[in-house]
């Protein structure tokens, strides 16, 4: 019988785990830091983290196809160049975001393309074009940022609101919700789902998997230029290594999605609660002055400790 | 003209992959309201065959006639399109999707042509299982339902194309004789709109859903023939070329003392479970899927944790705690799935042999080619493993080779105790009886074995001694002189709960 109790208890952790680290963690970091909890500092976070938001969207899409991305954070750092760049030279802000996304939705396209044409795996082509995309970035800045005057409008984008809610955030979550829709409403997203649980089912169903395996790495290009774009205007300027950053916590918060409510496949909603967690994390460390590099750690450990938590489910 | 009759007709088909005639122009005409029956040898053609009715292969030479009119099939969908369906063996469903979602895959109803309507589908599929009588849960995911309802889940998926021929490749191989009892009827009911083509290693299957059986060897056809007219000697006689007088080899060996003991043996769904296996004795277990013999098999292997009880190996007592502790104390495991857990399909023969070996063949850290090259020419030798050189991919090589490489690869070491878990499922007659003869020429050395096999007829041929399972104990205990199938069989699906 006790035999029993514990394993229902490890049935509970497994599935609400995740939920219940957020709580926890919201409660320490209110009590240590009671600015946490204020108004002024939830908005902040939400803007903090829409970023990630929109870039680990993209990657969710990869994630349910069983592909990888690794080459989100690269490209979010180059489209945060070019965009400036483009303004800068005189563009016309809807122009130049619009050539920015394109060039991230190329990208995309040309990551899913070599995976299902050449048949290389996407850990593999991604990885190698994080790399070449950080050339191109390194290539139109020499390394060094992109200041300059920039339309009004622009750094509206990353910095203004509306009815308080700022601009960022409300772009994140108007892609999260579409992405919601597609994914579990769309004959599109089922197809995707059924890519990512076993292909040669869906082959055998009629489903051009090619297609859909392109098209998520081609989304998923897409999303990340939008994060760069929005990224850029939230720091007033185009950093070349703004974006560097970003590819592993994207993965954290995936891997934390899958494990959420015990779903065991990447979801959208899921990711947003990984989203959440990441920026608690992130935003509370900061507030009770832990150093920046106990911050790494800890981001290390939380990918570390969700994928783990994935593994414990599927047993 | 006279094709005109046939609702499809095949001719000349040849199929060629680098290296390998796997068709060798193929005839074969399909009535309408027929159940025929495909047979062959594993590497006989059936699978090749079916896949180019079914798109997945484009034939290399020949043509495909439907009711007369020539068609050319590049594509899985073209086939659905002309009314051709496919039940494969593997089961090719989305892990996580419900039965709807797998059924209605990529055929699913929807709003605009984007919006799923989950309510419509799940009706639908109810209607249908209605129609032909069957029942299950809709709202699991499927990875969560028995392989016999995974097959209706297949099925369904293929009836939902209201195709005009259907396709079963090996359908009951992961079935209980009730599931295929049941399937059966289905059959029957199906075969008033489809034609159906069945392809199975079970002749008892065979010759009792079957109107008419053709038979591949070696990518020929060698004769399509009347099920009533032919006997299951005659059909095997066919299928390999050469007579086989007895199936089973099986030879009176002596029988030393006892070798292997479970006593109490409680893990997982197992509870209390004793058994013995001698020195050059076979022990067949028998029972029905999930009955807990792999749960057994695998705990004495020392793949899941004993629970309670205790194994004695040897005379001593020992905790299975690792199958490497296993091994070294001579007990192997040849497991169920030969694909998955018994072997690498991208190394070659050679590598397959030593990899458990690599030890002895081995100077300081590196390996010695000519060392392990000798190794594995014995096993192959010893194993009668038909391979063109070592280099060859094990995941080309026929099903029985790669059961027989299995084998081979655990017994280069001198073994005691051999556990084979359904050592001969999915392979063909002569290969079977090979391993067979394997079989019979370990325990002649005095290896025990312990036979786990759902084919009660080959359980019965090669065993010394049957116990039966069910529900995750041991029910019966029978020695040869005592087997009777319908008794044994009573054993294993008797409901424990009910006494």
């Amino acid at each position: 019988m006790p035999k029993q109790t514990r394993f229902k208890m490890n049935n509970f952790f497994s599935k609400y785990g995740v939920l219940i680290s957020l709580f926890l963690l919201i409660i320490f970091f209110s009590i240590k830091a009671p600015r946490f909890m204020s108004i002024k500092n939830i908005i902040s976070l939400l803007r903090q983290i829409s970023i990630l938001c929109l870039l680990s969207t993209g990657l969710t899409f990869c994630m349910i196809l069983n592909e990888f991305d690794l080459s989100i954070g690269e490209v979010a750092g180059l489209s945060g160049v070019l965009v400036t760049t483009l303004l800068l030279a005189g563009y016309n802000l809807f122009i130049s975001i619009l050539i920015v996304l394109l060039i991230g939705i190329t990208f995309g396209l040309i990551n899913g393309l070599i995976v299902t044409k050449l048949k290389i795996d996407s850990f593999i082509v991604t990885l190698a074009m994080s790399t070449i995309t950080l050339g191109c970035n390194y290539f139109i800045t020499r390394g060094k940022p992109i200041y300059g005057e920039f339309p009004p409008g622009f750094i509206a984008l990353g910095r203004g609101d509306l009815f308080s809610i700022p601009y960022p955030v409300i772009i994140a979550l108007v892609v999260l919700f579409l992405g919601i829709i597609f994914t579990k409403k769309t004959k599109y997203g089922r197809y995707m789902y059924a890519i990512g649980g076993n292909i040669i089912a869906a082959q055998h169903s009629g489903i051009t998997t090619d297609r859909y395996r392109i098209l998520g790495l081609t989304l998923s290009g897409l999303c990340a230029s939008m994060g760069g774009v929005v990224l850029a205007s939230r720091l007033g300027s185009g950093q070349p290594t703004a974006g560097s950053g970003f590819m592993m916590n994207c993965f954290a918060t995936v891997f934390l999605g899958t494990a959420i409510f015990g779903s065991k496949i990447p979801n959208l909603l899921g990711t947003f609660i990984g989203v959440v967690i990441i920026g608690v994390l992130s935003n509370g460390l900061t507030m009770i002055a832990v150093p920046y590099y106990y911050e790494y750690i800890i981001e290390g450990l939380v990918l570390i400790g969700a994928v783990a938590l994935t593994k414990i489910q599927k047993k | 003209m006279d094709n005109k009759k046939y609702i499809l007709e095949a001719k000349g088909i040849t199929k060629i992959f680098p290296g390998v005639k796997a068709l060798d122009s193929v005839d074969f005409q399909l009535n309408k309201g027929e159940i025929h029956a495909l047979v062959g040898e594993n590497g006989a053609g059936k699978s090749t065959f079916s896949k180019i009715l079914a798109g997945m292969y484009t034939p290399t030479e020949g043509e495909i006639f439907l009711n007369g009119q020539r068609v050319n099939i590049h594509h899985p969908l073209q086939a659905i399109n002309l009314g051709i369906g496919m039940v494969h063996q593997e089961r090719n469903l989305v892990p996580f999707f419900n039965a709807v979602e797998n059924i209605y895959l990529n055929q699913e109803i929807t709003s605009q042509s984007i919006f799923l309507r989950p309510d419509l589908m799940k009706k639908e599929v109810a209607q249908l299982m209605q129609k032909i009588g069957i029942n299950f849960e809709l709202d699991k995911p499927v990875s969560e339902l028995g392989p016999s309802k995974q097959q209706m889940a297949e099925i369904l998926r293929v009836l939902l194309l209201k195709p005009k021929i259907i396709i079963f490749d090996e359908p009951t191989s992961s079935l209980t004789k009730n599931e295929t009892q049941i399937f059966f009827e289905l059959l029957n009911n199906l075969k008033k709109d489809v034609a159906i083509i069945f392809i199975s290693h079970r002749l008892d299957e065979v010759f009792e859903i079957s109107d008419c059986i053709t038979v591949l060897r070696d990518g020929k056809k060698i004769n399509t023939v009347k099920t009533c007219q032919v006997n299951q000697e005659e059909v095997i006689n066919m299928m390999v070329a050469r007579e086989i007088k007895d199936l089973y080899p099986k030879t009176p060996v002596s029988i030393g003392g006892v070798v292997l003991e479970g006593r109490n043996i409680s893990a997982g769904k197992l509870h209390d479970v004793s058994f013995k296996v001698h020195k050059g004795e076979i022990v067949g277990f028998s029972g029905m899927v999930g009955s807990g013999r792999t749960e057994l098999a695998e705990t004495i292997f020392g793949l899941r944790r004993l629970e309670a009880g205790e194994v004695i190996f040897k005379g001593k007592n020992i905790v299975p705690k690792s199958p490497r502790v296993m091994i070294k104390e001579g007990l192997y495991l040849i497991p169920e799935d030969r694909r998955v857990e018994g072997l690498n399909l991208q190394m070659n023969v050679k590598e397959n042999l030593s990899v458990v070996h690599l030890e002895k063949v081995c100077s300081g850290m590196f390996v010695r080619k000519g060392q392990e090259n000798k190794v594995a020419q014995d096993a192959v030798e010893k194993f009668d493993i038909r391979i063109t050189n070592l280099q060859q991919i094990v995941g080309n090589l026929s099903g029985g080779n790669q059961q027989k490489v299995v084998i081979g690869k655990w017994l280069m070491e001198k073994a005691e105790v051999l556990i084979m878990d359904e050592a001969t499922a999915g392979i063909d007659v002569g290969a079977k009886r090979e391993i067979y003869k394997i079989m019979v020429k370990l325990a002649e050395t005095g290896i025990g074995i312990i036979f786990i096999s759902s084919d009660l007829p080959e359980l019965i041929g090669m065993s010394d001694r049957i116990y039966v399972m069910n529900e995750g104990t041991i029910t019966a205990e029978f020695p040869r002189e005592r087997f009777s199938q319908q008794t044994i069989l009573q054993y294993a699906i008797k409901d424990t709960n009910g006494k």
